[in-house]
């Protein structure tokens, strides 16, 4: 009787999250499902669960596409790498400094910095179009970049400290009784010891750049990442080519299937806004 | 105690001061390393978030044009009357409303789906659970764009999946989704819980992790049934974990914009503009960047408040121990 119940129990567990899966996983799948069939599969009546007749001829398309930009897959590319770097540089600085340093006023700042956090973006967009406008920065790589490192520099500062907290000081020490800087330090010991907290922080600020739509549709007119271009392909009126538009989405998700399959941890802990820490 | 009183054995006097003002020397020294390596950060976090933040609030008294960027003049209240007396779309029966709904329908959804996910997930006997939350959180790495447009492909009204099952199950007058006035909120809300629904479930995840079995265990032994673990103990135990997730959410709702601008754009009539969409089709699409503003300083304004909630929060949680 127990066991027959437990049974139930069971079964009534599984069901409900595998409903939630397959709920979860068929918007993308069908979208890039259609990466796979051509043109007239994917828009054809009934439409097909799995490619009938599988193709690698979108991709070919894609690439030589006149309403899709295939260079703006490169231009999201440089942007996000960018910013990345300029985040990493910033933050490493800062989260090794509020770490290892004790100095006056050290708690307001840390506490500052974890308030920007809480800042939306929406709410800065339009004085950033304006003094971009005026800096000559509007339509530049550069000014994406610095967009975005901003975006995640409060995150990873507060990671970083947190990650050159857990290291003990006492080889550092060793290093600078031996006569070195307290940036050689950072660079030749605590760096390289902070490898995993560094690409942590690394992943969160390329995907969130990577990802970013709004601020790149405003502040861009030709120098355009790959989110714009997807856009524009929706936007227009008229039939949409779908299974193009599966593949162009295919590409765009590739880079962020690969990171988040490796790095799914880093992602749950960047992405949560260090609400939870596991 | 004087200062000068506890004299060590063997040092005079001089050597105590001098000793004391390298002491000193060396904590300045150290406040201005320590100012130097915090110093790149706080100029972007200066420049690009704080100082924008502020003009936000300053150019949402003037009237400033898209086309001509350098030609300001202050107009006081201007540009918050005419947001608020404008008869379409009306500030506050259609902007606010919609604005309501679509945090309240998100909100709800992803923390109750979230939970019940993450409740599911965590009984003992479930395998593979891993593979699971894999799948779960998938759709949350994703750019809101390619959102947009897979749903925008699930609702297409000829090609949509939707519509294809619907017809297998026998439907005679096929709805049109986005199209549809009535539909076109609640289409809105699936899609958005759908895509931020597995923050809730990270969230609800670790809060039942913090759960001690001893207790739950204790409970069965009591003779506790399911439903009464269930209702007695996990959801109390969770309530920190709960409110958290409430106003974190709230924020991240309120300042989407993604989703729908790719998605709807505002329409059918008005029906989805929400709060942020307004703000940029006031500044970008009309022009009126004083305006877009006045409509930011308020976006600003319900995040301040949802900012203060979660740090009293934050802080009464500290104080109690909690999470």
């Amino acid at each position: 009787m127990n066991t027959t119940r437990h049974r139930l129990v069971q079964v009534v567990t599984y069901t409900l999250v595998i409903i939630w899966v397959v709920f979860t996983i068929t918007p993308l799948y069908w979208l890039l499902s259609s990466t796979f069939k051509p043109t007239l599969e994917a828009i054809g009546y009934p439409p097909t669960l799995v490619p009938k007749n599988p193709t690698l001829g979108n991709f070919k398309l894609l690439f030589t596409a006149a309403r899709f930009n295939f260079k703006s897959y490169g231009t999201s590319m440089v942007i996000s790498l960018g910013a990345m770097c300029i985040n990493l540089t910033v933050a490493t600085s800062a989260g090794y400094g509020l770490s290892r340093i004790k100095f006056k006023g050290k708690n307001i700042v840390m506490t500052t910095i974890l308030l920007f956090q809480m800042v939306p973006v929406l709410a800065t967009l339009i004085p950033l179009y304006q003094t971009f406008s005026r800096l000559g920065l509007y339509n530049t790589r550069l000014g994406l970049m610095l967009i975005y490192a901003t975006q995640t520099a409060p995150m990873n500062t507060w990671l970083l400290k947190g990650y050159f907290d857990t290291i003990p000081y006492a080889i550092e020490e060793a290093a600078q009784i031996d006569g070195l800087s307290r940036i050689q330090t950072l660079f030749r010991i605590a760096m390289p010891i902070a490898a995993p907290g560094l690409s942590a922080s690394a992943i969160f600020a390329f995907f969130r750049a990577w990802n970013e739509y709004m601020i790149a549709m405003t502040m861009t007119s030709t120098v355009r990442p790959y989110t714009v271009e997807l856009y524009r392909f929706i936007g227009e009126q008229g039939d949409v080519d779908w299974s193009l538009l599966g593949t162009a989405a295919f590409v765009a998700i590739l880079p962020i299937f690969v990171l988040f399959s490796f790095f799914q941890k880093y992602f749950i802990i960047g992405m949560s806004g260090g609400a939870i820490k596991s | 105690m004087h200062p000068l009183a506890p004299r060590r054995r063997g040092c005079s006097l001089l050597e105590q001061v001098s000793a004391m003002k390298f002491k000193l020397q060396k904590q300045q020294k150290e406040t201005v390393r320590g100012y130097l390596f915090v110093l790149p950060v706080v100029a972007l976090l200066f420049f690009f978030s704080f100082y924008p933040l502020l003009r936000t609030v300053y150019l949402s008294f003037f009237k400033v044009n898209l086309a001509s960027i350098n030609r300001m003049s202050f107009i006081g209240w201007k540009n918050y009357e005419s947001l608020f007396t404008r008869p379409t779309p009306a500030f506050f029966s259609q902007i606010l409303t919609a604005t309501f709904l679509y945090v309240f329908g998100s909100v709800a959804g992803q923390i109750g789906f979230g939970f019940i996910v993450a409740y599911l997930l965590q009984q003992k006997f479930i395998k593979g659970r891993e593979i699971f939350r894999a799948l779960i959180i998938l759709p949350w790495v994703v750019s809101g764009i390619i959102i947009a447009i897979s749903w925008r492909f699930m609702y297409e009204p000829r090609l949509g999946v939707l519509n294809y099952v619907l017809t297998l199950l026998g439907a005679q007058s096929l709805p049109t989704w986005l199209n549809d006035e009535r539909l076109v909120m609640a289409c809105l809300i699936v899609a958005n819980i759908w895509h931020g629904m597995a923050f809730s479930f990270i969230i609800q995840t670790s809060g039942l992790h913090s759960i001690s079995e001893d207790i739950i265990e204790a409970a069965m032994v009591d003779g506790a049934s399911a439903f009464q673990r269930l209702t007695l103990i996990t959801l109390p135990l969770m309530r920190p974990f709960l409110v958290l997730n409430l106003i974190l959410t709230s924020m991240a709702t309120v300042n989407s914009f993604d989703l729908i601008y790719a998605m709807t754009n505002g329409g059918p009539l008005f029906r989805t503009e929400v709060i942020s969409v307004h703000m940029y089709h006031r500044a970008f699409d009309f022009g009126h960047l004083g305006e877009g503003s006045a409509v930011a300083t308020i976006i600003l304004l319900l995040n301040l408040v949802l900012t203060i909630f979660y740090m009293r929060i934050n802080r009464g949680q500290e104080q109690g121990g909690e999470l």
